[in-house]
Parts: C-alpha cells; sequence; structure tokens
C-alpha cells in the first residue's frame, strides 16, 4: 500500500499505481530538455507542508520528530520545522545530499504523521532544482498525489512558460502531473 | 523500416480515407436525388463547380483580403522570413510565395493557396509576440505540412457537395414557398410530385448536414496529420505542443492562488470535468487542444527524431 493511500485511506485514492509516488520525481534527474544541454539537478533541501492544527504535535514539531525510528531504515537527513508566517501552516524542511535518502525520509515522516492521525494535515510534498538554470520546485499535491512544476521569478511572479515545459518532460517520464488548473503557487518556500 | 512507422500515422490515414470513402457515398446520393428530382443536373454542378473554382483559384488573394494580412518582405522580418525558408527546405516545397502578418492581437496562423507554387503564410502580431523562436517553429511548420498536403485543394473539392447541396437547399425552399412544388396544380399527378420534391428537398438537407460532419472531421484528420507533419518538420513536436498551450490559453489556466488558500477552501479538490459540447466537437473543423497536445508529446515520447 503506497504512502499516500496509507495517510489518507478511501477518502483520496491516488490514481497512480505507483507505490512511492515521490521517489518518481527521481526519473527527471539529469534530463535535458529538448535543444538544451543544461541538465535537471535536484537541491539537497526539500520540505513537507502541513496546515498546522490544534493538536500537541503541533506545538514543537522538532521534538515530536526526534521520535521517528523507521524500522527499515534511519532518518540521515537533517530536519527542522519552521512556522510559516501565512496561511497557519508549517514547514518540515530536509537536507540530504543523497535524493532518494531525503525521499525515503519525506516518506518515513509523512507516514509518522500519517500514524499520529495528522494524515489530512499535509499538503504537499516540495523538491528544490534547477531546470535550464533557473530555481524550480516539483510541488506532489497530497490530495491528489501528483506533481507540479513551480518557477518563481521576482516580484511573485512565476515563469509558466518554463513550467510547462517542465510539466511536459513530467508528463513524458510517466510521472503523474496535476491539470493546468492545479498548478497553485507557493508563496514562502523556506528554501 | 522504424521510420515509417514512426513519419507516418496509418490509423489516421485509414480514418481519412474512410471519411473519404463516406463523402464519396454523400456525392452518389447527391447526384441519385438530383437525377430523381428531375431538377436541371448541369445547371446545379456547374454553378457548384465555378464557386469551387473561383475559391480554389482565389482563396490566398481572398484571405489576404478579408483578414487584412499583409506581405512582408524578407528585409521587414528577415527572422520569419529565414525561419519559413529554412522548414520549407526541410519539408521539401519551395518557400511560399507571400509571408504576410495581420496585426491582431490574438495569437493566430494560417497557410492557404491552391498549391506549394502559389501558397501564403500569414501569422498575427500576438502570435509573434507571445511564441519564443521554438514555439513559432512549431506553428510555422504546422502551417508548412498543411501546403505540402495540398490541404486547401483537398478540403476546397471536399467542400463542393455542401455548396451544391447549400444552393439546392436554397433553390428548394424558394420552389415550395412560390410553387409549392407543384402541389397546388390540380390537373395530372401534382400531388404526387410535390411528395416526390418533399422528400427530394429533406434527402438534401439531410445530405448537407451529413457533408458538413464528414468534411469537418476530414479537417481535423487533415489538422493532426499536419501536426504530424510540421513536427516532423521542426524535428521537435514539444515546440508545437508548446505553442498550442500558450494558444489555447491553457496557460492562462495556472492559478496565482497559494496551494493553502485552496486547500482551506475545499480539502478534497472534486473538480468537475469540463463536458464538451458533443454536436459543437462534430462541427468543430480542429481537433481539441488537449488530443492534439496528447498526440504530439506521444511522438516526442517516442524518441523518433532520433531516427529523421
Amino acid at each position: 500500500m503506497g504512502l499516500l493511500k496509507s495517510i489518507f485511506g478511501k477518502r483520496n485514492k491516488p490514481k497512480s499505481d505507483e507505490s512511492d509516488i515521490l521517489s518518481t520525481i527521481l526519473r527527471v534527474e539529469n534530463l535535458t530538455f529538448p535543444k538544451s544541454t543544461e541538465k535537471i539537478t535536484f537541491s539537497v533541501k526539500s520540505a513537507l507542508l502541513l496546515n498546522t492544527s490544534d493538536d500537541p504535535f503541533f506545538e514543537n514539531i522538532d521534538a515530536s520528530l526526534k521520535n521517528i525510528h523507521p524500522e527499515q531504515q534511519p532518518i540521515t537527513s537533517k530536519i527542522i520545522s519552521m512556522k510559516s508566517g501565512e496561511y497557519d501552516s508549517s514547514w518540515i524542511v530536509f537536507e540530504n545530499p543523497i535524493m532518494q535518502k531525503m525521499i525515503n525520509d519525506v516518506n518515513s515522516v509523512s507516514s509518522h504523521i500519517a500514524n499520529l492521525g495528522l494524515g489530512s494535515t499535509m499538503t504537499a510534498a516540495i523538491f528544490k532544482g534547477m531546470a535550464k538554470n533557473e530555481p524550480s520546485y516539483w510541488v506532489c499535491n497530497y490530495r491528489s498525489a501528483k506533481f507540479y512544476p513551480l518557477v518563481p521569478t521576482d516580484n511573485n511572479q512565476r515563469d509558466n512558460n518554463l513550467e510547462m515545459e517542465i510539466g511536459d518532460l513530467l508528463t513524458s517520464k510517466g510521472i503523474p502531473v496535476e491539470p493546468h488548473a492545479n498548478w497553485y503557487s507557493l508563496s514562502d518556500i523556506p528554501f | 523500416m522504424q521510420r515509417n512507422s514512426i513519419g507516418k500515422d496509418h490509423q489516421l490515414t485509414i480514418r481519412m480515407v474512410m471519411t473519404g470513402l463516406m463523402l464519396f457515398v454523400a456525392y452518389i446520393a447527391l447526384f441519385g436525388i438530383l437525377l430523381i428530382s428531375g431538377l436541371p443536373l448541369f445547371l446545379v454542378l456547374g454553378m457548384g463547380i465555378a464557386m469551387v473554382f473561383f475559391q480554389y483559384f482565389m482563396s490566398d488573394k481572398l484571405v489576404l483580403k478579408t483578414t487584412g494580412a499583409k506581405p512582408v518582405t524578407a528585409e521587414e522580418q528577415p527572422k520569419l522570413h529565414g525561419m519559413i525558408e529554412r522548414l520549407s527546405i526541410v519539408g521539401g516545397i519551395p518557400k511560399p510565395r507571400t509571408v504576410a502578418i495581420m496585426d491582431i492581437e490574438a495569437p493566430n496562423a494560417f497557410a492557404t493557396g491552391r498549391s506549394p507554387n502559389h501558397a501564403t503564410v500569414a501569422v498575427t502580431t500576438g502570435l509573434l509576440n507571445r511564441l519564443n523562436d521554438d514555439e513559432l517553429e512549431g506553428v510555422i511548420g504546422h502551417e508548412l505540412a498543411h501546403i505540402k498536403n495540398r490541404d486547401v485543394m483537398v478540403m476546397t473539392w471536399a467542400s463542393l457537395i455542401v455548396v451544391i447541396a447549400g444552393f439546392l437547399m436554397q433553390m428548394l425552399f424558394w420552389m415550395s414557398l412560390f410553387g409549392g412544388f407543384g402541389g397546388h396544380r390540380r390537373e395530372g399527378n401534382g400531388g404526387q410530385a410535390a411528395m416526390i420534391m418533399m422528400a427530394v428537398y429533406v434527402g438534401v438537407i439531410v445530405i448537407y448536414f451529413v457533408s458538413q460532419i464528414l468534411i469537418s472531421t476530414l479537417s481535423r484528420y487533415r489538422e493532426l496529420a499536419a501536426d504530424r507533419e510540421g513536427a516532423i518538420m521542426t524535428g521537435s513536436p514539444s515546440n508545437l505542443a508548446s505553442a498550442l498551450n500558450k494558444i489555447s490559453g491553457q496557460i492562462a489556466q495556472i492559478p496565482e492562488k497559494d496551494l493553502r488558500q485552496v486547500e482551506h477552501a475545499n480539502a478534497f479538490f472534486i473538480i468537475p470535468a469540463l463536458q464538451g459540447n458533443a454536436i459543437a466537437s462534430l462541427m468543430s473543423s480542429h481537433p481539441k487542444t488537449e488530443v492534439r497536445i496528447d498526440r504530439l508529446m506521444e511522438m516526442q515520447r517516442q524518441n523518433w527524431h532520433l531516427l529523421r
């Protein structure tokens, strides 16, 4: 059973057959765009976005996360949490030079939060990278279990053209992609 | 071998042939009706053919006049001319005689002319402003593919049946209005003649609408074929896919709202799928943009360009 399925149970059925949706993003690593030589690279950071609730978990997220001891593999990422100034939400930021390990840790933390009965507070996992030499984000919406690209530019604008190109690339690699109408912005990504 | 399977879309070809065959049947039916009705067959045919001939030979001039497109020289638009020239060479057709620009904000383009030697390619200023060079190349490739595939000729002659049926419909309408199809005549078999003419009228109306649907279907297939041919010319199907995305306003669909704003408003993201109007899509001359983009991206996924 996939992580997202375990989190949301029958309410939100991921439409993809992937058992680990987040790892599908690894398919674009080192790819190049048509007529371009720059490869897509990932940064060493990613994040989990949560809607804060009254649960004690959110009073001290860092302390709560110290209790995670996954059976299969230990957490190797550096993890810190921070409150968002907007929308009553929190970020859990992961840092790890090895992308696959970082994804495993995002999965482990997500499972832990789901096991606390807080699955519905998780909004999205966000990965950062460089696409065509532009800092870009790949957002996995936990409601739909689909990715979409986000390329913020100056003055709270977005490079929609590059987003479309990244979206096409994701689709071409069989990664589940949100419809364009769901490519929502995220204003205060902390990395 | 592999190149053939990638360069051609056999399914699409079969569909076009099937549509052509159905159109042929519609032609036969129309001529049959004309013979039965006793209407002046050669007069009606002659007028239809004359109209289509006029359209066929004058299409480039007529379209330029009606759209307000202004021919531009290579000195005025060196990039556009250069792009068209290069893609024409790749496509194995002569460079279109006229390159024109319409001063319109809406992004669009068209190709016209009865043959590759009498072709015109026109683009709007909106298209030049919004698309990057790769995307513009994708659109130009599509338009040149229309020229290469002689789509103006195919569609003009295919639509002859609609011209004739439309002309007959009008003729029969006025006949029924003023002559009552001869049913007012008391002597002889006036009533029977009126019944036959009424049946002819209904038959012509049916053929008119069926032909419209068939021609629209054929047009959609020709568009898909031009997408494919254009993508082969440019070597990058995603260029046209990206342009279509922009032209069709899909970029405009990307929301500006923050994901969390929507999460609070609607936790489950139940977004009803947009239901297209079935009749409108039957009569549409172009396939749905989503279909075109899907097919182009499928080409891109096949890495077919490595086989060129």
